[in-house]
């Protein structure tokens, strides 16, 4: 069970959130089937750091990003989203 | 009953409360042991040899360890629907009353007739279940799996409820030790001098871990007695939990310590689970002595040598009256002493490793001792108990020894399951670096050897710990060891598995547990299963349920022995949690029945209580099914709710939809991304039915969208989904478009709903809402208004899902009980009725409505024949990976061909005959009230053509096969001309 820390509350346990995936922005609602396929399907699986996003549902209600280490489950940081543009 | 009977109990001496009588059964006869006892040890005491049979062959076996690492002696303790099957005799705390019995045998642990399994062993090696049941198929499930399932068991589960109580409780402190043996108690003291916050934790009843069965001397007292004081001035410390009978279990990501309190005859809770958040982890979890591998090693009477010490210095028990220890390292020579003390006769020593190989200090201890160096065990005899060991020098010459008791010592393996639940695979000289800078490993653990060293080792890891939290490391007064006491310690110098002979190889087992011998393991290798992991699932070598504690070594120094590589290449296998088995009960805490897992109530809960609800659960809801009246079936009150909407009023709790306000001067363009269906246009006070897909252009939930303002907006979700699609919109508003102004408020508590069905429903509105104009003019279908209910606002919606003519009316949540009262009320003329969850199905199927069965997560708009829902210009989330899916499957409805007979619900379509492939499932099937006859929705494959003969919807699970017609939808009122009203 990971402990996350959230940019607003603080550190809390896992329990609290629910997993988003890993945090890459969507292509723009014009773009290509093809570019849309890309991001939901090819993705990478870093052994290593990844940034991912959480969201603290029973907490303050925001989604998160947080840099996650998939081998040791090191947390380092996390931040708000920011605009993908 | 009494204490006398306890033949093989010392005279004097062990820790056990010879005051404080205990007794407890065991297969049905009464025995007594004392407090203090582990089942294991009072069963020695009352000469009890043959505790369990194999799990495979039936062989008796007995006692062999003093801790989780037991291989053989596993029992089922307590009655009827407290029974606990698979728990280790050596881990059961002896209370009064006790009640234990032996599994795997039939009719009694001393005479099985499954033991002429023993005779069929040839047949039974690695992967038996695969080879020998190929053929034929279908006695599978009939024949084999019965019979296997028979002669192989682990105990059983108790049926009943189970009447103890457990719970569970989250702690957080600065540091967690585990194990409270020498090198846990000085790393514990050193921490409290720094006034750190401490949890310590072992698993045993007693603190002092190896000291209570070595009795080496420290600062002039006994070890235990050292211990006993340390521990208990350390639980006086401030802010410190000492906790026994408490086995560590898990250490899972960021340091969350898994830990299982047994408290089975303390009373009040009978095991607690502690989840505990430390800032750091002290393991000071000792080493287990491995066993040798020889031809009948699993005979009774032989066990590890560590054990048979502690047996009689903890408890007071002799294991045997004539014993020879086997070993190949110095520590063998250590439990001379010990089994001296007891008065057991030693004649003989066999060591694997010639003369010249033993150390000086071993051969000192020696006296009157026969050493047989260089000698391995050919075999060993005795029935239920060892009775004559054969063993065979280097040149072939032959000596026979007899002996009940045989101490096995191999060495000392570090216990380090925990870290290995951290991942990654450890080796041989693991240094404490490779831990994490949070987990430290202290004394035997860290492979340190020597109770002087474990001390000043326990020290040394309380300093890293104390360095890491900037503390100062406060100075460390080593206790003083007496140097008489002193054991001795040795790591392997000999071989483990001698090279046997096929013959010797099949007696000579390497987990015990599951009856895998040396020769399984040559086999398997020979078939190519060399592989460590491989090796373990086929041979199912370490998969009891004691995790290969002993045999695993074994396992590698045979591998490595076979195939010629080292150890370290071999590897072990992954070290999973729990580290010893917990029960269900622990895990599951209070969480079970109503507590199983949260609930919720709508508004109007208890008012669907008082009209005599049915009440089931649907997700977390508490949702009425149907509201039986006095002599109506269930089948009869959904039938007449049904018929009530369709031919007067009725009324159903809306209150679990998901509600969402949206606004801000983006919304609409948010919503309009977000559904595939035009929203933006929608007029004020206009209300609008909206699908939303996901990403992929499968859809993902539909509900409704309503225009309170130029900014503001109301949407619902469906029940079911109503949590998924806040995380999608907030995800949507916060993390893909945060440019957009808007805002979302979750209202989905704070109003009570009920919907109006029937063809009176307008007139029931009129009167509930005397300040609305209920007009088909001023509130046509799909129009919205807000109003007001004896003095609380109010919204109304009119929208149908039954297919009546219908209004959704939300009050304040607090209002919903005078709601309900006003409905009803109003109603009554017309011979209202709340309707359930069963009759809402039913009216949905009948207008051929899709709910959460067709939005199961693989259909999309077009599948659904809700193509004309989806915009074509502008472009929306889902679109463009939508627009490129084919169509694989439409909505179709069915009735069977005779009209009669039932849809089975579930049920695969078919052409032709039952075993043709699958064309497609049915998704929802009802009798038809209001029709008369069966109808169902079901998804059908695009390439059913009529040509491939007759469709039949069959249940391989019912076993019913129906042959069906397809129809066009909706079943009822195709123009929708009521609803319209």
């Amino acid at each position: 069970m990971l402990i996350i820390p959230c940019p607003w509350c603080g550190d809390r346990d896992e329990s609290e959130f629910s997993y988003g995936g890993a945090a890459r922005p969507l292509p723009s609602l014009d773009a290509d089937a093809e570019a849309w396929r890309h991001a939901l399907y090819s993705h990478d699986n870093p052994k290593g750091w990844r940034e991912e996003l959480w969201f603290h549902e029973f907490g303050c209600r925001k989604w998160v990003v947080v840099r996650r280490h998939t081998v040791s489950q090191e947390i380092v940081d996390s931040r708000q989203p920011e605009n993908p543009s | 009953m009494t204490a006398a009977n306890q033949t093989r109990r010392l005279a004097e001496g062990g820790l056990v409360d010879r005051t404080r009588p205990l007794a407890f059964t065991f297969n049905g006869r009464v025995l007594c042991g004392y407090k203090g006892d582990t089942l294991a040890s009072a069963l020695m005491a009352n000469g009890v040899d043959v505790v369990a049979r194999s799990f495979k062959y039936h062989r008796p076996r007995g006692i062999m360890t003093d801790g989780p690492e037991e291989p053989n002696a596993v029992v089922t303790v307590g009655e009827g629907s407290s029974r606990t099957p698979n728990l280790k005799a050596t881990e059961v705390v002896l209370h009064d009353g006790l009640v234990a019995r032996s599994q795997n045998c039939w009719p009694s642990v001393d005479h099985d007739v499954g033991a002429v399994t023993g005779l069929a062993a040839p047949l039974l090696g690695a992967g038996f279940y695969y080879k020998t049941f190929m053929a034929p198929r279908g006695a599978w499930p009939r024949l084999y799996e019965r019979l296997l399932r028979h002669a192989a068991g682990l105990g059983r589960a108790p049926k009943g409820h189970d009447p103890d109580s457990y719970e569970h409780r989250h702690s957080h402190c600065d540091v967690l030790i585990v194990g409270a043996g020498p090198a846990g108690l000085a790393a514990a003291r050193l921490l409290i001098q720094a006034g750190l916050r401490l949890i310590l934790c072992d698993e045993r009843s007693r603190p002092g871990g190896s000291l209570n069965g070595t009795m080496q001397g420290i600062d002039g007292e006994s070890g235990s007695a050292w211990a006993q004081r340390v521990a208990e001035e350390i639980a006086a410390s401030p802010d410190v939990s000492v906790l026994l009978d408490t086995s560590a279990v898990w250490l899972g990501d960021h340091r969350l310590v898994t830990l299982v309190e047994r408290r089975r005859g303390a009373g009040g809770v009978a095991e607690r689970l502690w989840l505990v958040r430390p800032r750091h982890v002290v393991l000071a979890t000792g080493a287990i002595e491995r066993p040798l591998c020889f031809p009948g090693n699993d005979r009774p009477g032989i066990m590890l040598a560590s054990a048979a010490a502690a047996y009689i210095h903890r408890y007071g028990v002799a294991p045997g009256k004539r014993a020879v220890i086997h070993t190949n390292n110095d520590s063998g020579y250590g439990v001379l002493r010990h089994l001296c003390q007891a008065g057991i006769d030693v004649k003989t020593i066999i060591d694997t490793r010639p003369r010249d190989a033993i150390g000086e200090a071993a051969l000192d201890m020696i006296r009157d001792v026969d050493v047989l160096a260089g000698h391995r065990i050919v075999a060993t005899a005795g029935r239920h108990r060892l009775r004559r060991i054969n063993a065979c020098a280097a040149d072939g010459s032959r000596r026979s020894i007899d002996a009940d008791l045989m101490c096995v010592a191999g060495g000392w393996s570090p216990t380090l399951h925990l870290l290995g639940h951290r991942g990654g695979t450890l080796r041989h000289d693991e240094d404490n670096a490779a831990c994490g800078d949070d987990v430290a490993v202290a004394g035997a653990a860290a492979g340190v050897s020597g109770l002087a060293e474990c001390l000043a080792d326990g020290a040394r890891a309380a300093g890293t710990v104390l360095q890491a939290l900037g503390r100062d490391i406060p100075e460390f007064r080593a206790p003083e060891v007496d140097a008489e006491t002193e054991t001795l310690s040795g790591s392997p110098n000999g071989p483990s598995c001698s090279t046997l002979d096929v013959r010797q190889q099949r007696a000579a087992f390497v987990d015990l547990q599951n009856d895998v011998t040396a020769l399984d393991l040559m086999r398997a290798i020979d078939e190519g299963y060399g592989a460590i992991e491989h090796l373990k699932r086929y041979t199912t070598s370490g998969m009891g349920t004691d995790q290969g504690k002993l045999g695993n070594v074994m396992t590698i120094d045979i591998v490595a022995e076979a195939t010629g590589q080292p150890v370290e290449e071999v590897g072990h296998t992954t070290f999973r949690p729990p580290y010893t088995p917990v029960t269900l009960g622990a895990l599951v805490g209070h969480a079970r029945d109503e507590h199983l897992f949260p609930t919720r109530q709508t508004p109007f809960h208890h008012r669907h209580l008082a009209a005599g609800a049915l009440m089931e659960l649907s997700g977390p809801w508490h949702y009425p099914k149907c509201y039986p009246r006095d002599g109506e079936t269930v089948d009869g009150a959904i039938e007449r709710e049904v018929r009530t909407v369709r031919n007067a009023v009725g009324f159903v709790d809306m209150s679990t939809l998901g509600k969402f306000e949206i606004m801000g001067s983006d919304a609409g363009i948010f919503l309009e991304r977000a559904y595939a269906s035009r929203v933006e246009n929608l007029a004020l006070g206009r209300c609008r039915y909206a699908l939303m897909l996901r990403e992929d252009g499968v859809v993902l939930d539909d509900g409704t969208v309503a225009r309170m303002a130029a900014d503001r907006w109301h949407v619902t979700a469906s029940t079911a989904h109503a949590d998924e699609v806040w995380r999608h919109l907030e995800r949507l508003r916060q993390v893909e478009w945060p440019e957009l102004d808007v805002l979302l408020v979750d209202v989905g508590e704070q109003w009570a709903g009920l919907a109006l069905a029937g063809p009176h429903a307008r007139d029931v509105l009129a009167d509930v809402a005397p300040e609305l104009d209920v007009s088909p003019e001023a509130l046509p279908f799909l129009g919205f208004r807000e109003t007001r209910f004896d003095g609380a606002r109010a919204r109304v919606f009119r929208i149908s899902y039954s297919g009546e003519l219908a209004y959704e009316i939300y009050v304040g949540a607090r209002h919903g009980d005078r709601l309900w009262n006003a409905v009803m009320a109003a109603g009554t003329p017309f011979g209202i009725a709340p309707y359930g969850v069963e009759a809402l199905d039913v009216m949905r199927i009948e207008k051929g409505h899709c709910a959460g069965s067709e939005f199961d997560g693989r259909t999309t708009p077009a599948e659904l024949g809700l193509g004309r829902m989806t915009r074509r210009d502008t472009p929306f989330l889902g679109h463009a990976l939508g627009r490129q899916r084919s169509i694989h499957q439409r909505l179709v409805g069915l009735v069977s061909t005779d009209r009669r007979t039932p849809i089975p619900r579930g049920a695969i379509l078919v052409a032709g005959t039952a075993r043709s492939r699958s064309l497609g499932h049915v998704t929802a099937s009802v009798v038809s009230p209001t029709l008369g006859q069966p109808v169902a929705l079901a998804m059908l494959q695009g390439s059913f053509c009529p040509d491939d003969g007759e469709l039949r919807a069959v249940s391989p699970v019912a076993v019913l096969d129906v042959a069906v017609e397809i129809t066009g939808l909706p079943f009822y009122d195709a123009d929708g001309g009521r609803m319209r009203a």
